[in-house]
């Protein structure tokens, strides 16, 4: 019997995935991080350069609020393989709606609708959000470019307490009142489905309950068939179908049009935001890199000129929202709070560590080694269609201002400690 | 109307020789069962294990997924078309007309279970997909959903598709020498779904890594899931529904057999 | 009397008591499963793949591109399933299935994918409602009995109380509030509160173009043109119904050549007409003509 054949390999199909089910349920670890890894290291590099990003608090009770911050520099070597960002949408990354947005600003501008950034730009952000679900969360800043889809910041965890049910998003309307938006013209909408669906059926159960196909087929072969189906009840109630339907559709829309006499139509502007721009005395220029696929190390040649007052001395390069960080780097800028599977805080390196003076121009070699090259798959540059680097060098001058360089510059792969 | 009209269980003749809703029944739960295991899958491992492409628990669970769901659609097309190949029947011309009735609605059967597939791959889990989309960066070709939809699902109702192919040549006369058109647009239509993949990631690799739904890239499953309409509302059900006439009027209407022989087989 | 004729009819199809019960059959195993099943699996997909970002969120639900784009493109279904209900049985439900079957998919994904799984709110993802206009298209086709004024008067009122009928189930989302300085509407602010990782806000198709509609009636001009395109497409879509809807066989000829053979129902040729009688009231007509079966061509 064929429903047989079906019915014994799809209990043994379910079988064998209740198995493969099981054994997962007794080795089950949490979740990790949230597909970042997985976009090419040219995209990460080389498009939004993140720093200075905070999830504060990171423990949140469901209805309480929490901030989501940092700053974008916007790579001034922005790939040709990616669409340029002139329409972009500062967007959160978490695992659904864990937690609901109540405010997202960009250099103090609102940013509910998409808008331009500028290649050199460089945007701080700080998003409002609303605990929703509970639960270990890993949530990133996300930068959407219109053509070239999200590029994802930095991950960081944000724990959510409590119980969903408790939890509401009361938004206060305009003509007095509030609304919350989880349950906002919940009952009317199910209301007027249940009510449009019923008669629909109804309609079709109308037909349903008397011979439906063979019978009908064979009487309208048949001459005069055609005028025997058509019954006449059938036309009565077509008629009152109509008029209830039209008279339905008027309530719903008369009613509702008294109930909200004030109303605006979806809006669909763009934020004009002005950037700010990146300060440092000191200038850099790459001479030349390298990164040692062995040796899990981005190695650079840069030429540093400080035109400034103070001696600086480098304490951090950070791209792809991953940080390599010396003690200058450490004494001047760790955040105990920032993730330490994204940062490394013995990842810088220099041949020479003396500051660089005022009017100096110097050569420095500058070294980030750390596995993270590899566990966060930047090594995979090798595969990307421009062999080129980017991003940002922090230094510090001695009261602890911070001068911060975008860099970029094409890099050579050494693929063997020999060659290296 | 009424019950009286279409007989009751006095009704005097042996509805068996024609009619036997037991594959139906059986066909259509079992689907609901595996695909059902498969959502509750995607629920129990869908936000543990399913947000990362790139880390071992993926590997594990959802790829251990995915090769299960590629190997157990070819186990199972590969023993249901082998079993109907196997216990064809070779003697098809000389069918009895209600043994004949009796394989139309078997067949039917076969359909309504494809089309069954085919809700689960075009409505159920086509739209889910939407949903998951906002929930993860898409990061792999092999996401939570898309190992359901595009590595479950749609060989399933393939398989049913061609298995409900191969029923009708193998016991229907009229499809045993000729090639009816509707049925080969209903079911090679949809099967090319799958194939349609490939532009689709190809198209979201490169060019669109956006979620937009109506987005012409996914317009080719559209114009493929069309094809659909050749069969339930199309010239397959015509087709049925002129040969179960036709039978009829030859078991009850003492109808001579030329009348089944239009189509010579 | 009987409400309906069903008596009469089935005296018509000349079946006795046990071929009306394997008729009734038929209509079990063929009209939910197979004919229903099918239209709402596909119709699904080629409404989501072709208006579905209009439908899925309430701030796309716009003056413009969400009341042009979704008549036009639920339309389409039905004039093909229409076709076929109608010609070959009189059948006057196909948009009222066709409609009713995309809701029960919609609706069984909103609640299994978008809040089970996804976690957002059944408000924030509530699909639009056309049954409204689909009961209007099956009753108009039902009482003029043509497809053309079906397509013309039909049509046209399936298209303009598309926006009517939504009014009463997302009017409360047009709604202003303020937020951080703004005026947003409701549904603005709920899809920015609701966090979607991939439908960033400038995926959004909505209220652009120069909309000078003068006296700002932009939801009735987008309705007009919405109603006057879904004209050209539901007569485009009764001829797909019509082509999918061919019922031919390819025969191998003698000599190896294929060629198309249709499939002859017995019932609707004369000489059964002269061997079983007719439908009562119609004069027997003997012709030796043999006839296609309507709509079978």
């Amino acid at each position: 019997m064929n429903a047989k054949n079906i019915f014994k390999l799809c209990v043994i199909g379910s079988l064998g995935m209740a198995t493969l089910g099981l054994t997962l349920v007794f080795n089950a670890t949490p979740a990790s991080a949230h597909g970042e890894r997985s976009q090419e290291p040219f995209l990460r590099m080389r498009t939004a350069q993140w720093y200075d990003t905070k999830w504060n608090p990171q423990k949140t009770a469901v209805n309480d609020e929490a901030m989501l911050s940092g700053k974008i520099h916007i790579a001034e070597d922005w790939p040709r393989a990616v669409v340029k960002p002139n329409r972009t949408f500062i967007n959160v990354g978490s695992p659904s709606s864990v937690f609901t947005r109540l405010s997202s600003k960009v250099n103090g501008t609102p940013m509910f609708t998409s808008g331009p950034m500028e290649l050199g730009g460089d945007y701080e952000y700080v998003i409002k959000l609303r605990g929703r679900l509970p639960g270990h969360h890993h949530i990133h800043p996300m930068l959407a470019v219109n053509g070239a889809g999200p590029v994802a910041g930095p991950g960081g965890w944000m724990d959510i307490t409590g119980n969903y049910k408790d939890f509401t998003n009361p938004a206060k309307l305009l003509v007095g009142g509030t609304i919350d938006t989880e349950t906002a013209g919940m009952a009317a909408g199910i209301f007027w489905h249940v009510l449009w669906g019923g008669l629909g059926f109804a309609w079709i159960g109308w037909f349903m309950i008397r011979p439906m196909f063979l019978i009908r087929a064979r009487v309208l072969a048949q001459e005069g068939g055609d005028a025997l189906l058509n019954d006449p009840v059938d036309r009565v109630v077509a008629w009152g179908v109509l008029g209830v339907t039209f008279t339905l559709i008027a309530i719903g829309f008369f009613t509702t049009d008294h109930s909200y006499p004030y109303t605006v139509p979806l809006q669909a502007g763009e934020p004009k935001i002005k950037a700010t721009h990146l300060k440092s005395d000191l200038t850099m220029k790459v001479l030349a890199a390298d990164y040692d696929v062995p040796g899990r190390a981005l190695r650079m040649t840069l030429q540093v000129t400080n035109s400034g007052e103070t001696p600086l001395r480098i304490g951090e390069f950070t791209t792809a929202g991953i940080r390599f960080l010396n003690k200058v780097g450490v004494a001047n800028n760790l955040d105990p709070t920032y993730p330490a599977e994204i940062m490394a805080q013995d990842g810088l390196h220099m041949e020479d560590e003396s500051p660089i003076m005022p009017g100096e121009t110097k050569e420095v070699k500058l070294d980030s080694r750390d596995s993270l090259w590899e566990v966060q798959r930047l090594m995979d540059m090798v595969n990307d269609p421009e062999q080129r680097f980017g991003g940002l060098v922090m230094s510090w001058d001695e009261s602890g201002n911070r001068h911060i360089n975008s860099i970029a510059g094409a890099i050579i792969p050494v693929f063997t400690r020999a060659a290296g | 109307m009424g019950s009286t009209t279409f007989g009751g269980s006095d009704r005097g003749y042996d509805m068996s020789l024609w009619y036997d809703s037991k594959p139906l029944k059986i066909g259509w739960f079992a689907m609901l069962a595996a695909v059902g295991s498969e959502v509750i899958f995607q629920r129990v491992f869908g936000y543990s294990h399913g947000l990362d492409s790139m880390t071992p628990e993926f590997e594990n669970v959802w790829m251990g997924l995915w090769r299960f769901n590629v190997i157990s659609n070819i186990i199972f097309s590969a023993a249901t078309l082998g079993w109907i190949w196997s216990t064809r029947d070779r003697n098809v011309a000389n069918v009895d007309p209600k043994t004949e009735l009796k394989r139309y609605f078997y067949w039917m059967m076969w359909l309504a279970i494809y089309v069954f597939g085919v809700y689960w791959a075009g409505s159920y889990t086509l739209e889910q997909d939407a949903s998951w989309h906002q929930v993860i960066i898409r990061d792999t070709s092999f996401t939570a959903s898309h190992i359901i939809a595009f590595y479950f699902t749609f060989p399933l109702y393939i398989t049913c598709g061609v298995a409900s192919y191969l029923y009708a040549m193998t016991r229907l006369p009229q499809f045993s020498k000729a090639v009816s058109f509707p049925l080969v647009g209903a079911i090679v239509g949809p099967m090319m779904i799958l194939p349609n993949v490939g532009l689709n990631e190809w198209g979201h690799a490169f060019w669109f890594v956006d979620e937009l739904f109506a987005a012409p890239l996914h317009w080719g499953f559209v114009t493929l899931g069309w094809c659909g309409l050749f069969g339930g509302t199309g010239g397959v059900a015509a087709q049925i529904v002129a040969r179960m006439s036709n039978l009829c009027d030859v078991v009850w209407n003492n109808e001579s057999k030329d009348c089944l022989h239009v189509i010579p087989y | 009397m009987a409400l309906f004729r069903t008596a009469e009819i089935i005296k018509a199809s000349k079946l006795p008591p046990e071929g009306v019960k394997l008729s009734r059959m038929i209509d079990a195993v063929y009209f939910l499963p197979i004919a229903y099943l099918g239209v709402f699996a596909t119709f699904h997909m080629h409404f989501d793949l072709l208006a579905g970002d209009w439908d899925f969120w309430i701030d796309w639900k716009d003056r413009q591109f969400w009341v042009t784009v979704t008549p036009i493109v639920e339309v389409m279904y039905p004039g093909a399933i229409m076709y076929y209900f109608w010609t070959f049985y009189r059948q006057p439900f196909g948009a009222t299935l066709s409609i009713t079957g995309l809701l029960v998919g919609k609706w069984i994904t909103v609640v299994l994918a978008w809040y089970w799984w996804a976690n957002f709110p059944v408000n924030f993802v509530m699909p639009a409602t056309m049954v409204s206009s689909a009961l209007i298209l099956d009753c108009t086709l039902l009482l003029t009995r043509s497809w053309m004024l079906t397509a013309i008067f039909g049509v046209w009122a399936f298209a303009m109380m598309f926006y009517p009928t939504q009014y009463a189930l997302f009017g409360y989302s047009k709604q202003p509030m303020v937020v951080d300085g703004q005026l947003l509407s409701l549904a603005d602010y709920m899809g920015f509160t609701y966090v979607r990782t991939g439908t960033p806000e400038y995926i959004r198709i909505i209220e652009v173009g120069s909309l000078r509609t003068f006296g700002g009636h932009t939801v009735w001009i987008s309705a007009f043109f919405s109603a006057f395109v879904s004209m050209l497409v539901y007569t485009i879509w009764w001829q797909i119904g019509h082509f999918v809807g061919q019922a031919f066989f390819w025969v191998k000829g003698k000599r190896g050549v294929m060629s198309r053979k249709n499939d002859i129902m017995i019932v609707g040729t004369d000489e059964f007409a002269a061997r079983h009688g007719t439908p009562d009231g119609v004069a027997p007509k003997l012709t030796s003509a043999r006839t296609l079966a309507e709509g079978k061509s």
